[in-house]
Order: structure tokens, then sequence, then C-alpha cells
């Protein structure tokens, strides 16, 4: 089924890559284009299956599945599919970028190596340059899907939700979370990039108005860890969302609420301010 | 007036302010306007205590939806909930300590219904008759809830069901039903509630369903001591508990937008449950709905589906052809001798009765002007209609999160509007006509796409007489506040005197 009714399924080749995208273009639509890029082991159905519809009522929606060529993956291999998939699809105006976790390094380097393609950019879960205790985790990840893929379900499960998010289920939501885990080719040289990828200073040059969202309860990039984008981002302004690492499927709706705000009026908060929550 | 309560005014004194009904909405306007402290104001209720449709509704098992930290005021969180969804009567008490708390019983006159709410334009003053007397104001603030008008069932003889029959939201005490034949007409939100704890003591019962619901499982679980002593001691606990629970259900109005992803993900939740709890495939397939998913409301119970593996426990969907004597005869030949009849068939949603008592600007009935649906400018400001508001009327509903978040949020937009209108020294605002049908054109168009307006079934939330989605907010719930609790002056109007000394509409500025 596809992730929305009017997302066209359609690949981009950029170098010897085929890139699938989803896009919500129809003819006449002069709404703003949001495009999505999901993160580690995702796609843009796994990561945004929530979201995705909900901007579409809004917005142009264009969602790009991320691939991993053979060799050593680079930050600049990703962005080059993004930027491919944008030159294909939505050549004519700056697009809104938003990017989760790994998609929020990839759509930082994007707006710094072509900021004219960017109106704006949210950085969803993001990080700057793995820390020693992201890296020990890391590691840990290495060696169970070398050993105990079974066990890496439960370990991935317990560090990419919340802890409110997972006390707040039953023993069988649980176990269906764990079994639902999947690791897709590639997620090994992911998580490989994970640990080196490195945006220090390279952000200072990123003009494009900016929002940056943590997960208050984020094992995987401590909130601590996401807010150094804040901290590096000439435009920006932070924003805290009550969730673990797994944002987009903890709190989607409130995910929305950000972006869409942040993209109806970028300057809404003032740079370098952090974001309140709405009244509740 | 003889039952004048201490420290309100007399009925011959106007009063800034009349609030109609001691619900949620009216109980949160008169604890802001006593917060406030500015302006006089008597809340008129016309049953004998306070609670709206949590007085009203005290059939056994009658709880709500909505997670009680969510389902409660903002400004008056309340770290003994018991559970997480809590039962009728601590929703009542809770209601009784807020009107107690916030001091508002000394306004309150009861036994007040109000049964004409007319606008004296030459004294700018509503003029509002009870059984308790008049009463004046130059404000009228009408929060009688859209589920407070109870709608009985169209059968063919019903009425002289020789045995016992009552609408669910007026139970009647009087009756024991241990041992006895009950039906349940209806297998919507409160039969689903009713049916486990008649079933209880009952002898036979059965159940007559139109269509079948959607019921998802409740996960309801009590609080412990250890957590409300932490909510007690940190309140940033429960408002973040809250938080958690707004956003959770705000990600059901992703399935509403008609998704099939997402519609197909949460159905089958539902279908699950269904297979789950009921073995049965005949059973089964009575009880699967045929629209869908989201629609109709979409229902909260984890007892409801193992009633029916009762063996005194009947489903009848074959539809009810009359009422004769003590039997009830269905379409499909068969009959049920019954001697008691509990009507759960809900309640008038979309024509409000409260419509019909309130004339405006040239004695308009408010029911006139909505013959064709209900309509408001920001929900809440009705043309023709000087200074008055409504909270709880049109496009206040929400198929998926808390109604006290909405109400609130008018709350918020009448005390603005209230305090411009003084500000401002002028002796009305009333929305402009183009104003409003602006407003309804942009709901409309928020509407388009939802799975009310085109999932296929008929339901309380769309007004038959002009296809509308009159009753819910088409949106997510946050952008419900955004968009109406903001007051903006400019598409009111008021009367200033020309220089022909008459009265004119001319926008306030």
């Amino acid at each position: 089924m596809k992730i929305h009714p009017d997302a066209n399924e359609g690949l981009a080749h950029i170098g010897a890559l085929s890139v699938p995208f989803h896009d919500t273009l129809a003819p006449e639509d002069s709404r703003n284009t949001i495009v999505l890029i999901h993160g580690t082991g995702g796609s843009a159905k796994t990561h945004f299956r929530t979201l995705f519809p909900m901007l579409a009522a809004r917005y142009r929606v264009l969602a790009v599945d991320l691939q991993t060529p053979d060799g050593e993956l680079t930050l600049g291999a990703l962005t080059e599919q993004v930027a491919g998939v944008i030159d294909q699809q939505a050549p004519a105006r700056p697009v809104h970028v938003v990017g989760y976790s790994l998609g929020a390094l990839v759509a930082a380097d994007l707006a710094a190596s072509r900021p004219e393609s960017v109106a704006s950019l949210t950085l969803v879960a993001g990080w700057v340059r793995a820390d020693t205790q992201q890296r020990l985790r890391n590691r840990i990840w290495h060696r169970l899907f070398e050993s105990d893929q079974d066990l890496l379900r439960e370990f991935v499960t317990w560090t990419a939700y919340g802890h409110p998010f997972l006390a707040g289920r039953g023993d069988a939501d649980i176990q269906a979370l764990v079994d639902a885990r999947t690791f897709p080719e590639g997620i090994a040289e992911q998580m490989r990039l994970n640990a080196v990828a490195d945006l220090t200073g390279r952000l200072a040059g990123i003009t494009a108005p900016s929002l940056v969202i943590a997960g208050a309860h984020d094992q995987m990039v401590p909130a601590r860890q996401t807010r150094l984008l804040f901290g590096g981002l000439p435009n920006a302004r932070y924003a805290v969302i009550g969730s673990g690492h797994a944002v987009p499927h903890e709190r989607p709706a409130q995910l929305f609420q950000l972006i869409s705000g942040f993209v109806e009026d970028p300057a809404a908060t003032p740079a370098d301010e952090v974001q309140e929550p709405i009244f509740v | 007036m003889e039952s004048t309560p201490m420290g309100h005014p007399a009925s011959d004194s106007p009063v800034d302010v009349i609030i109609v009904g001691t619900g949620f909405g009216g109980l949160g306007m008169g604890a802001k306007l006593a917060r406030e402290g500015k302006r006089s104001f008597i809340i008129l209720e016309r049953d004998e205590e306070v609670g709206g449709t949590w007085r009203d509704n005290h059939y056994p098992g009658a709880a709500c939806d909505v997670p009680s930290h969510l389902y409660s005021f903002s400004f008056r969180p309340n770290p003994e909930w018991s559970r997480m969804f809590a039962p009728q009567q601590e929703i009542l008490d809770y209601l009784r300590s807020v009107a107690r708390d916030e001091n508002l019983l000394e306004r309150m006159v009861f036994g007040a219904e109000v049964t004409g709410a007319l606008w004296d334009e030459a004294a700018a003053l509503w003029k509002v008759t009870t059984p308790k007397g008049e009463f004046a104001a130059r404000t009228l603030v009408t929060a009688v809830g859209h589920l407070s008008e109870p709608k009985l069932p169209v059968i063919d003889g019903l009425s002289d069901f020789s045995g016992h029959l009552f609408h669910s939201a007026q139970w009647n005490d009087e009756i024991d039903l241990t041992g006895k034949r009950v039906g349940i007409v209806g297998s919507g939100a409160t039969a689903i509630q009713v049916l486990p704890e008649v079933a209880k003591v009952a002898g036979e019962v059965v159940v007559f369903q139109r269509s079948a619901p959607y019921v998802t499982p409740r996960p309801d679980r009590a609080y412990t001591e250890e957590e409300k002593g932490l909510f007690r001691k940190m309140p940033e606990v429960m408002q973040e508990l809250r938080e958690e629970m707004f956003w959770s259900n705000e990600e059901r109005y992703a399935q509403r937008r008609g998704t099939p992803t997402l519609v197909s993900a949460a159905a089958q939740v539902a279908l699950d449950h269904l297979h789950r709890q009921i073995e049965d495939t005949e059973l089964r397939r009575k009880l699967t709905p045929d629209y869908t998913f989201g629609c109709k409301r979409v229902l909260k119970s984890s007892d409801y589906y193992p009633t029916f593996t009762q063996d005194h426990v009947h489903l009848e969907t074959g539809g009810i052809t009359r009422v004769e004597g003590n039997r009830v005869l269905g379409r499909d030949g068969g009959s049920h001798e019954l001697d008691v009849i509990i009507a759960c068939t809900g309640f008038e949603a979309t024509d409000l009765p409260i419509a019909y008592r309130i004339f405006g600007r040239d004695g308009q009935p408010l029911s006139e002007r909505w013959a064709n649906g209900m309509q408001a400018y920001a929900t809440t400001a009705v043309h023709g209609f000087p200074n008055l508001w409504i909270i709880n009327g049109p496009n206040t509903g929400l198929g998926h999160n808390s109604a006290v978040y909405i109400a609130e949020a008018q709350i918020d937009y009448i005390m603005a509007a209230v305090n411009f209108r003084d500000e401002a020294g002028v002796p009305a605002l009333e929305v402009s006509g183009e104003a409003e049908d602006a407003f309804m054109d942009r709901v409309d168009h928020l509407a388009q796409g939802t799975v009310w307006l085109e999932g296929g079934c008929s339901s309380w939330y769309v007004d038959h007489r002009n296809g509308r989605l009159t009753t819910l907010w088409p949106e997510p719930a946050y952008t419900f506040r955004q968009v109406n609790a903001p007051f903006d002056p400019e598409p009111y109007l008021t009367w200033s005197p020309d220089e022909a000394g008459e009265h004119i509409l001319a926008g306030v500025r």
C-alpha cells in the first residue's frame, strides 16, 4: 500500500544507484514542498507513516528512500541522493528539508553544500559528532549484530523508545515492537557512518532558518548532543519533545505541529530562542 | 424572587454575565470569571446540582473515554484520580469540587431551566426567563453541551411498552434489574458501558444493534499510592502525563484523514481485539462493522465483547419492527418478552434544543437562523445574536481528543471578547454575517478528505439537512485552540448612534 493515496512512487538515477521517492506532486499544486529524509535502518514508510499523511494535508511532500551503495558509506554519498531527487522532482523553488536521526546529518550537509536548494531546515534527533556514550552503544550494536540478532532486537527497542513510552505499554505491545524490528540491507554500514560522521565546523555556514528538535528521553542521541546543533547553527531555534529517539513514532502529531508552525513562519520563534511547548 | 441564594443579584438588577449550564463548559467559564474578579455573573442550572452530562449519565459503568488527567481543567489538575479512566462518580465529584473551590455555588440558581432568552436591543441586555424568575445580563454564555438532550428511538408501539422504559441518561434507579429480562437498544458509546454491568445482574439481556461499532482495547489501570503521592508533590509530573495523553490522542487524528495505511492499521487493532475476545464465527460476523474505521465514534472497552459469550446475553441485528405489550418484535420474525427496555440511543447533537429558546436581534430564533444546520464564527459567535457566546456549539466535537481542552479555548476567546468590548466602550459585539460564512467555508474546506464525510456511514457528526460536518472540528485539537482561542475584533460589528440618532451597524474599528 502506498504511504499516502496522493503519493506517486518513482525512481531517481544517481550515478549507479536508483533512489526511490514518494511525491504527492499534483498539477496546479503550488503549496510549499517538504522533503523528508529518514534515519538509520529506516525508509519513508517505516519512519514517516504517520507524519507523511499529516503533512500531506497541508504541503506537497517528497520523501526519499536512501540507498546504501557498496563500499564505505559517507555522508556525502547520502546527501548526493537527496540532492539528485530534489533536482529531478522539485528544482523550481527552494524546499523545506526535514531530516530525522542520520537523516538530520544528511539534511545539514545538504544545507551546507547547496544553500540555494534549502528554504528551511528541520533537524530531528540529530547530532554533530558521536560522543563516547553514543560510540559505546554503537559498539554494542555491532557486536550483537554479528552474534545475536534476537537480543539486538530487544536492545534496539530498549534504546530507541523513551522510557515513559515503553513503561506506558503492556508486555504484549513491547513484544510487538521487538518483533517488528528488522535490520535491512546496509544498516551496518549506516551504523558505522553514525560513529564517524562529523559536522564540526560546518554548521556556521548554514544560513537557512533552522529548527532543532530533541527527544527529552532520547538514549541513542541524547538531547545534550542534539542541542549542540542548536549551538552551532547561526539561525536556529530549539524545541524539545517528551519522547525517546523514535520521535516520529512516539509523537508524530507534536512533530507535525512543530514542523508545520515553523514552515508557515520560520521566524515565529526568533533565532537563538528555545521554543516552549504549546499549551495543553 | 424568593429562592435567591445568598450573594447573587436579584432578578431585577442586571448582571454582567449569565452562564447557562454547570458542566465542564459552564463551570470553566464561571471559574475564569471568578478568578478575574471584574464582573458580576450568575449561573443558571436546570437541575438541582452541578455536573451536566456527568450528573445525568449516572448509569452503571459510566466512565470517560479520555484519560482523566487530560479530561480535566488545565488550571485545576487533580492528583487524586484513582484510575487512568476515572468512573463517572469521580468525574462528578471533581466538578462539584470545582464549583465549591472556585466559589461558584453562591452564584448558581438551581431549578432554573432557561425557557426563553431574548435580546433587548434598546437596553442592550439579554432577558432570560426561567421558572425561578427573570434575569438580565449584558452577556449571555450558553454552555448546555451538545450531548444533553436524550434522543429516544422511533419504534412503533415503544411508548406503549408494558414494562419499564427509560433512556440511559435518565436512568431509573427505582428499578432493580436483578433477574429481569432487559433489552438494550443501541450499541454506541453508552451501550458498551451499560451492557457489561447490566449483564452482571439481569436474568436475560438482549442487545438490539443497528450497526456494529469499532471497539478498541481500553488500557485502564489504577494509579498507585506512590504515583498519586508524586502527583501531589510534583504537579509537573501530572502535566507531563497530560501532554503525553494529549499528543497520543492527536496521533489518532491522522487516521481520520482518510489515509488507507493508517485507517487499515487502526481498524486492524479493533478487529484483532474482536477476534481475541470472540471465538464464535457467527457472533464475530454480527459484531464486525461494515463501514470505514473512524467514520462513527471509535469506542473503547475491554469487557464489552466478552459479555456476549455469556449464555443469557443475546445480540439482535435484524432491526425492530414494533413493540406490542411487553414483546419486542424483530424484522426477522423473532420476538423477545422483556421487563425493561433501556434506550442507549444517544442525544440530539445536530439540532440543539436550546436554539429554540434563544431569540436574537429582531426576535429571530436561533433555531431559525440554524434551520439548515448550525454554524458559528470561531465556533462561538453567531450573526444576529449580539453578546451571545456559545460553548460546545457547532464544530466543537472531536473524534479523538478531550472536550475540556476545546471548552477552555472557547472560554479564553469569550473572556478576551468581553474584555475588548468593555475596553472599547461599546455596548455590544456582533459578528458580521460575511465573517461567519467565510469561517464556515474554511471549516468545510478543512473537512474535505476526512473519513467523516467520505467513510460511507451515517453518524451524528454530519448534519443530514446540509451534509456538512457541523458537530466536529475537522482538524487536530491543537489547531482548534490556535484558530479559535485568539480574539480578533476585525469581523465584529457594534451599534453606534448615527446622525439621525438611530442604531446602525458599523465595524468596531
